[in-house]
């Protein structure tokens, strides 16, 4: 009875090793903290920015083809918005799309934020276009997360103009402030003190602060050309220029700078001597003042996207523009 | 060191087993070898039939139109994963999207959704539902349409989608009713019918690359068991107080000889077999005699491969091929003296022969019957000689005594009465085949058995 319990007992000794030593699934994984890399991970991928840019560029095509500025506030915003229902109201009139609204579909480099708030910005780079036109700088925001990205503002880099470096997509770039400091001017203060500049030439006290670039030269010959023909008629012209607050888009670069990108609103007064009409200035004007009777005094209305670079303060270098639009949107007869 | 102890370490194989030896190789070896096998047995189990699931499916049923899982559940048990949902009903429009946490809090804004926080167990996943304020979501595109996710998928009653690489840190948003007003918090009390009809059930695959290693441990295990029991069997069988003294004597290396080679050994361990063949093959009539004396019988079987003095005397009665003696091998004094005895033993008649026959048993009794005239031969040509100049001139003394004194030789005159002490002599040796080792010094005749027990009793200390 003995022998039989003692071999009863080595078989459930036996049975309980085997059971014990069979193998099992393991300890169910528990799931880690995040880590500290993640928060500060890219909000984008590239792959997304790519379906964004296309998503707007496919949509602003087809109010191309259309030559109606309707429907394209879903995917545009900002100065660019009225910039691009200027272009397409003109394109309407004139029938003609001017070629500076090309945006090409390819891109050399993106810049993706790493901010966790909103509004966001990404800032892209496109290549030069067909006609070999000057590359784009995209500027595509989402103001809250219910809403999708718009095309906030698009400037048109300059030949040979420096862009700062940035971060690599997969890391991403912070996102800057209007009032960043460390900097040779604060964001804001370097777009007024640009406007100012726009306005006085190189009798601004900002002048020496500034690199010249050739939105200045450009807009310097134009008003010297405007101030002949109005002096030769006794008129007056005057253009202001006014940096539109909370119009500004900033990304920090590697070196510590920002690039800024901001809207200068601008309007351009002229009024003629002697009894005489003033009258659109270009066919942009033309088309867009139609119709409308004309009087001595012609009040043309401009949007202007200027991207600066900022360098960090003590660098001893200068704000310098890198790229900029202008177009009239609107011209009244006062 | 005594002529004993030599023959002792020269012929391990003769030496009875020890106790502890026997322990080690009779029980504690197979005791090892039994559980190593078990082990890799084991090993290979695990490795094969009782391998861990690779495919792991965990399923959970939420209430709420929003579910979230918590950053690190998508990866928890491996990178990809494989998320499917079934909306009870089945006209609903289920979506599932991956974003950051950031941007589906955002999307979320302060909708009331349930967390997905992990496994419960390898087939339930956690959730939880989180504090809602019962605001809704004023969206301004439609889930399926935002630019937050990186990837998106949307079906109608269920959906599923693939996480590809690269997306640690995402998390999964699942809006099991994409169709319905958007924000609508199916917790608040207006919404019951909602939140019944929100109802889904999550599913997520994983296929686990890296399985984990329930087998290693056991084969390692088994390799252990497997040494020990190799050494259980040669090293640890050696009895303690031999090895000790073993390695005492390679550290003063007083003696070369004890140090024995691979081949000896193994030599060593056949040779016990190999005697057995070879007198189950050459066994004759007085073999068989030989075996019939009880307790001695096992001694006399392990020594016929010794030659004992008194076979050798018998040998020469028996014509036979020419017979070449090396003298660096043979103990010729043990075989002279046997010689001697044989002759002696004729001379005093078969009183003689039972004091001899009184020694062997002593010997026996001693454990040195073992011992063999061959291998106790470590004496020096220069000894050899002058014994043999000394024998020659004993010899032909008492040759010439015997003349003078006109006497009858019993070993010369009487040849058939020394062919029966031939043959009494040779069954002294049949008693035992190792007497001859006895005297030590063979220049002394076996006169006193008293005296010889006390020299064999020390030889066998």
């Amino acid at each position: 009875m003995r022998k039989h319990i003692g071999k009863m007992a080595a078989c459930i000794l036996a049975i309980g090793l085997c059971t014990s030593m069979a193998a099992c699934e393991g300890q169910v994984p528990q799931v880690s903290a995040p880590t500290s890399s993640a928060s500060a991970s890219p909000d984008l991928t590239q792959a997304q920015e790519k379906r964004i840019r296309l998503r707007i560029l496919d949509a602003l095509e087809k109010a191309n083809k259309a030559k109606d500025p309707k429907g394209i506030d879903e995917y545009v915003g900002g100065p660019q918005l009225q910039i691009r229902t200027s272009e397409l109201n003109i394109a309407k009139a004139s029938g003609d799309l001017d070629n500076k609204t090309t945006i090409p579909r390819q891109i050399t480099q993106t810049v993706i934020p790493t901010d966790s708030g909103w509004p966001r910005s990404i800032f892209t780079i496109t290549t030069t276009t067909a006609d070999q036109q000057s590359k784009r700088l995209l500027v595509m925001t989402q103001d809250v997360a219910g809403t999708n990205y718009k095309l906030w503002g698009v400037a048109r880099l300059f030949q040979g103009a420096q862009l700062p470096k940035f971060a690599v997509p997969t890391i991403g770039s912070e996102m800057g402030d209007s009032s960043d400091t460390g900097l040779v001017f604060t964001p804001e203060s370097a777009v007024s003190h640009y406007a100012d500049i726009l306005q006085n030439g190189t009798s601004s006290k900002y002048s020496s602060d500034f690199t010249s670039d050739y939105f200045q030269q450009d807009l310097s010959k134009l008003e010297q050309t405007v101030q002949q023909g109005m002096e030769a008629n006794n008129g007056t012209q005057k253009q202001t220029f006014t940096a539109v607050p909370g119009a500004i888009k900033i990304m920090r670069s590697s070196d510590g700078g920002d690039l800024v990108v901001a809207q200068i609103d601008s309007v351009w007064t002229r009024t003629a001597g002697e009894g005489r009409e003033s009258l659109p200035a270009s066919d942009d004007e033309k088309a867009l003042f139609g119709n409308t009777k004309a009087t001595s005094t012609i009040k043309v209305t401009y949007v202007n996207v200027v991207a600066m670079y900022v360098p960090p303060a003590g660098s001893g270098a200068k704000v310098s523009a890198v790229g900029a639009e202008r177009q009239a949107i609107k011209v009244e007869a006062l | 060191m005594s002529v004993d102890e030599q023959t002792k370490r020269r012929d391990p194989a003769d030496e009875k087993p020890s106790r502890h030896s026997t322990i080690m190789r009779g029980v504690v070896t197979p005791a090892l070898g039994i559980i190593a096998i078990a082990f890799i047995v084991l090993g290979v189990l695990n490795a094969t039939i009782w391998q861990p699931t690779r495919r792991i499916i965990a399923t959970a049923t939420t209430n709420s139109q929003y579910v979230v899982t918590d950053p690190g559940v998508l990866q928890v048990v491996d990178s990809k994963v494989r998320i499917r949902v079934a909306a009870t009903n089945n006209d609903a429009r289920v979506c599932l999207a991956l974003g950051s946490p950031q941007d589906v809090t955002g999307w979320l804004g302060d909708a009331g959704y349930t967390r997905l926080t992990g496994l419960s167990s390898w087939t339930e996943l956690s959730h939880r539902r989180s504090a809602s304020n019962g605001k809704t979501m004023d969206n301004a595109v439609g889930f399926s349409d935002s630019d937050l996710w990186s990837q998106v998928v949307c079906g109608e009653g269920k959906a599923a989608l693939t996480t590809s690489q690269g997306t640690s840190g995402k998390v999964l948003l699942i809006d099991a009713d994409a169709g319905s007003s958007q924000g609508t918090d199916s917790s608040s009390d207006d919404a019951t019918t909602d939140l019944k009809e929100s109802q889904a059930t999550i599913s997520m695959d994983w296929t686990r690359e890296n399985l984990p290693n329930y087998a290693m441990p056991f084969y390692f295990v088994g390799g252990l068991l497997i040494v020990a029991a190799i050494l259980a069997a040669s090293v640890f069988a050696i009895d303690p107080m031999r090895r000790r003294k073993k390695l005492d004597e390679s550290k003063l290396k007083k003696i070369e000889e004890t140090e024995m080679s691979v081949m000896e050994a193994f030599a060593g361990a056949m040779r016990p077999l190999a005697g057995e063949i070879r007198s189950s093959f050459k066994r004759n009539p007085d073999s068989r005699r030989r075996h019939a004396h009880g307790g001695a019988s096992r001694r006399s079987r392990r020594s016929n491969r010794t030659v004992s003095a008194a076979q050798q005397s018998e040998e020469p009665q028996v014509p036979s091929t020419p017979r070449v003696i090396d003298v660096g091998s043979k103990n010729l004094v043990a075989v002279q003296q046997g010689s001697a005895d044989a002759m002696h033993t004729s001379a005093e008649g078969h009183t003689h022969a039972n004091h001899v026959t009184k020694v062997s048993s002593t010997l026996s009794n001693t454990h040195s019957a073992s011992d063999s005239a061959e291998e106790t031969a470590v004496i020096s040509p220069e000894e050899l000689q002058s014994y043999f100049a000394r024998f020659t001139a004993e010899t032909t003394g008492s040759i010439k005594k015997l003349d003078d004194d006109n006497g009858s030789s019993k070993q010369t005159v009487d040849p058939a009465k020394d062919d029966q002490e031939a043959a009494d002599a040779s069954d002294v040796s049949d008693i035992s085949d190792t007497t001859v080792e006895a005297p030590q010094h063979p220049y002394e005749d076996i006169e006193d058995p008293a005296k010889e027990q006390s020299t064999t009793e020390n030889g066998g200390e």
